[in-house]
């Protein structure tokens, strides 16, 4: 039965992506709509992010100096900690799991509130390809906007969590930068943006598609939007885990 | 002209239309009427592809619509307009967005030419000049007209209303009506009307087919129906006072 259903929405999420690729009939109104997301999406999360990230930074760095007890290890160390988890994990999966609260509930509600008012239905009658209008270019946008937030992230952290260091005498800025060169790899960032990509297509994915295909009246809303932050959140996760594992080991 | 031939419908192993044969004429209004849940609305969603009959098939004149492909099926879709029962506005764009929607899509139309169409079908509906409006600023009557001035702004051959009239005053209901009978003559529109509301029956009953139970029980227009020899009709008519008395008399 479970399996059963996790098979019958894997299918047709797929058949969802396949129509997103038909032709638009008109460029013009697609862009619209393509802009209209990027909006709400990057000026909406843009503080929300920038927040979570000095935070992010800036406790990362306290907990680092505090599991250093040995005065053996060089506090130099702490650069390198705090710039490297941020990179690989805390700048892209934070981010992405805020967002799919942020930007992922709004774009399954403002879906299913068109499923369940028969505004999709209209577009259907119309003969618009209508997960081609609807759908794709909030999925484009999801994958512009969300990396760009991330990389933000990556930047603010590392930067927040150096100031903090520097400002409560736990490592001196030069020691921190030192460090933090010590450690980096070119593969650290690839690894950053691959989870920043991936992860943008799933809140843009799975939140449209749970909103798509909402059935009933103003209660599903809200249970779409839950669900689809529950759902994004999950398969993030796991990617989480098949990235590491396959770009680490 | 639309034909409509033995069309059932299942909703799981619940049957709701039984073997409907119909033909709905070019230039007139032709209303289906019957009480709430007898299946006027499943009809009018199996005419439009909204649902997928189980059986029968719609002609569109002499095209099939279910028999064909997806794609062939939008072209004819771009011929139909559509008043749906509950208005389907989409609700992030304003009135003149929502009028002008169908010919962003469907025409090449320059950005002159489409102004100028959108204000013309909004005074046909008697609300000129409120293109900057959102549909949640209007009152339910404004919303429906706005409704059927998206439905008829790229002059379709097909015009399907779901209840035009229904919550709305007498007298905006009989401008709607009006409005809708004007269009059909002007145009030699095929208008698909749902209603249970007696005024419109008399109004603009060119062709009346009563849907009971999911059966075509009726057919007839305004000047037989009082005379039809049909018991569920005339308790159907009956249950108006104004029909009362007019049998009375
Ligand atoms: N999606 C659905 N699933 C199951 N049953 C349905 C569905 N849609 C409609 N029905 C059933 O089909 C029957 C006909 O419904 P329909 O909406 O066509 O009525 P209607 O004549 O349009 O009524 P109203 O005047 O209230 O709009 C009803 O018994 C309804 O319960
Ligand atoms: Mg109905």
């Amino acid at each position: 039965m479970l399996l059963e259903g996790v098979f019958f929405h894997i299918g047709r999420f797929f058949i969802m992506l396949k129509r997103c690729f038909a032709r638009p009939e008109k460029m013009s109104v697609y862009w619209r709509e393509f802009v209209r997301n990027i909006e709400w999406m990057g000026i909406g999360s843009l503080l929300l992010v920038v927040v979570i990230a000095v935070f992010v930074g800036a406790v990362t760095t306290v907990q680092s100096a505090y599991q250093l007890v040995s005065s053996l290890i060089p506090v130099s160390v702490i650069g390198s900690i705090v710039s490297d988890s941020t990179l690989l994990e805390l700048a892209p999966t934070i981010t992405s799991v805020v967002l799919a609260g942020r930007i992922g509930s709004r774009l399954a509600s403002e879906l299913a509130t068109m499923r369940v008012t028969e505004q999709i239905d209209a577009l259907e009658v119309m003969g618009i390809h209508v997960e081609a209008f609807l759908i794709a270019p909030r999925i484009v946008a999801a994958v512009v906007v969300i990396p760009v937030l991330v990389v933000l992230a990556a930047i603010i952290g590392i930067t927040g969590g150096m100031l903090i260091g520097h400002f409560t005498d736990i490592v001196p800025m030069h020691d921190f930068i030192q460090g933090a060169q010590e450690t980096f790899r070119p593969m650290n960032v690839i690894i950053c943006l691959t989870k920043a990509y991936v992860f943008s297509f799933i809140i843009g994915s799975v939140s449209s598609y749970v909103g798509f295909y909402t059935e009933g009246g103003a209660l599903d809303v809200g249970r779409a939007s839950t669900t689809a932050v529950v759902a994004s959140s999950l398969i993030i996760l796991v990617f989480d885990y098949v990235i590491a594992e396959v770009l680490l080991t | 002209m639309i034909e409509v031939k033995n069309l059932s419908h299942w909703f799981g192993d619940k049957q709701v239309l039984f073997d409907i044969n119909v033909t709905f004429e070019s230039g007139k209004t032709n209303l289906v009427i019957g009480s709430s849940g007898h299946g006027k609305t499943v009809l009018m969603k199996s005419m439009v592809g909204l649902i997928k009959p189980t059986k029968g098939e719609v002609y569109y004149d002499g095209r099939p619509f279910h028999s064909i492909t997806e794609h062939e099926r939008k072209l004819i879709r771009r011929e139909i307009g559509m008043l749906f029962q509950g208005t389907a506005l989409f609700d992030y764009m304003t009135v003149g967005e929502n009028v002008r929607f169908p010919l962003d899509m469907l025409t090449d139309m320059s950005e002159k030419e489409k102004e100028e169409r959108v204000a013309y079908v909004l005074e046909r509906v008697h609300l000129p000049g409120i293109q900057h409006m959102y549909p949640s600023e209007l009152s339910g009557g404004m919303r429906k007209r706005v409704g059927l001035a998206r439905a008829i702004v790229h002059n379709p051959k097909y015009l399907f209303c779901d209840e035009p009239n229904s919550g709305l005053d007498p007298r905006t209901a009989a401008a709607i009506d009006e409005l809708i009978y004007e269009l059909t003559k002007e145009f030699g529109t095929t208008t698909v009307i749902n209603t249970h509301d007696l005024n419109s029956i008399m109004a603009i009953g060119e062709k009346i087919v009563f849907i009971y139970k999911g059966h075509k029980w009726w057919e007839g227009n305004s000047s037989t129906i009082l005379q039809a020899d049909n018991k569920e009709l005339q308790e159907f008519l009956e249950s108006s006072i104004i029909i009362r008395q007019l049998k009375g008399r």
